[in-house]
């Protein structure tokens, strides 16, 4: 099927190898990275109506990369224990304390806020190519992050006064 | 600014896609800097590696599979042909299978609202019917389950002298959904023991990874409302007068 984006295939054909990066650096995980490739591209064909062409394709796909890889680590950290539970032979005791950091940020937030936090903290985009990414303006994507440190910080000062 | 580009702008210099962003001033920097020269040369050898690899094969089949237009009402050329290839298919098979002298293969399918759970059974080096038949010592079973449902994942339990063992997914990271019309091979060969003798193997049918925890295997066995199929398993006692 054609699209604004482009046949499927020829986009897979171009970017396919930078997207894999993308996605082997998020996992760190060569079969997750595999499998996270495929849904990013197969995503993009399906919801290509959705390409409204203000971002390049590349840019486009990208963030569905980030999206979908942040999601995959938000599931691990989720079904960690849960999965634990149900294949760890008896005697073996998850070890959930070295998970909580993690899981609490990725249940904390939604999707589009982790986004926006992974591409500014993480990768160290500036503010105007974290913009540019999410299609947001510079102003928009500052106040939500700058919520986000806040209410950060708000959850740090009822811990350490609990 | 940072000292060196942020991969994304690093991406977009290889791809030749940097003109126009915002990332365009970096440019200068990438082109004046040993350090980001070498990332990128690095990339580009890490994505010649990736295009020759299997692993873009896979997912070039996949997106040219999901590329494919509905097929409309067959044109009856191409029904005509394809009875040809049929024919000529099925004669051949005839022809290997004679010449093997091996009976065809005959599966066990059970039929699930979720999808079907196929047994080969392998006896004396053969693959013979299960249907019906008491297993025998040294018999090899592979379970496969094809799908019927989107977003699904079928988990396979198996009890066996009161051990309770969960065939698939086998690892939490690898426990990606079977998408419908997929076939998956669960766990691999069981090799038939006496200790499989009145063991239930079940495949229960989950939303997604979320809905499994500590009590699925009960609930597979027992026969709760997401169980997909069931197989419950007998063997033959060895026959003859040896001690």
């Amino acid at each position: 099927m054609a699209t604004p984006l482009g046949n499927a295939a020829d986009l897979f054909e171009r970017y396919g190898p930078a997207i894999h990066r993308r996605c082997r650096d998020m996992l760190r995980d060569s079969d997750a990275a595999h499998d996270a490739v495929q849904e990013v591209f197969l995503r993009a064909h399906r919801h290509a109506a959705r390409f409204r062409g203000d971002a390049a394709p590349f840019t486009w796909l990208y963030r569905i990369a980030t999206t979908y890889c942040l999601q995959q680590l938000r599931n691990r950290a989720r079904r960690a224990a849960k999965l634990e539970a149900f294949v760890a032979p008896e005697g073996v005791v998850p070890d959930l304390a070295a998970r909580i950091d993690l899981q609490r940020a990725f249940s904390e937030e939604d999707e589009e806020t982790l986004l926006l936090a992974h591409l500014r903290w993480v990768d160290g985009l500036t503010l105007e190519e974290v913009a540019e990414v999410v299609e947001l303006s510079r102003k928009t994507v500052a106040k939500r992050l700058e919520d986000l440190r806040t209410r950060s910080a708000a959850r740090l000062k009822s811990e350490v006064e609990r | 600014m940072n000292e060196h580009p942020p991969r994304l702008a690093l991406e977009r210099f290889l791809l030749d896609e940097l003109a126009g962003t915002v990332t365009e001033p970096w440019r200068e920097h990438v082109l004046g800097c040993a350090q980001c020269t070498e990332a990128i040369t690095q990339m580009r050898s890490e994505d010649a590696a990736y295009r020759s690899s299997d692993r873009m094969r896979e997912i070039r089949t996949r997106l040219a599979q999901e590329a494919r237009p509905e097929p409309s009402a067959p044109r009856r050329s191409r029904w005509a042909r394809r009875s040809v290839v049929l024919a000529v298919g099925s004669a051949a098979g005839i022809v290997v299978a004679l010449i093997l002298e091996r009976p065809p293969a005959d599966q066990l399918a059970i039929k699930g609202g979720f999808g079907t759970l196929y047994v080969d059974r392998e006896h004396e080096g053969r693959v013979t019917a299960a249907t019906g038949e008491p297993l025998a010592i040294g018999d090899g079973l592979q379970l496969r389950w094809s799908s019927a449902a989107d977003g699904t994942i079928a988990v396979i339990g198996v009890e066996r002298g009161g051990q309770r063992t969960v065939l698939y997914p086998s690892t939490p990271a690898r426990s990606a959904p079977i998408a419908r019309g997929k076939t998956v091979d669960l766990g691999g060969r069981i090799v038939v023991d006496a200790s499989i003798d009145g063991a239930r193997i079940c495949v229960l049918y989950a939303r997604s990874i979320f809905d499994l925890d500590a009590s699925t295997t009960e609930e597979c066995l027992a026969g709760g409302p997401r169980v997909a199929a069931r197989l419950d398993l007998s063997v033959q006692a060895p026959s003859g007068g040896a001690p």
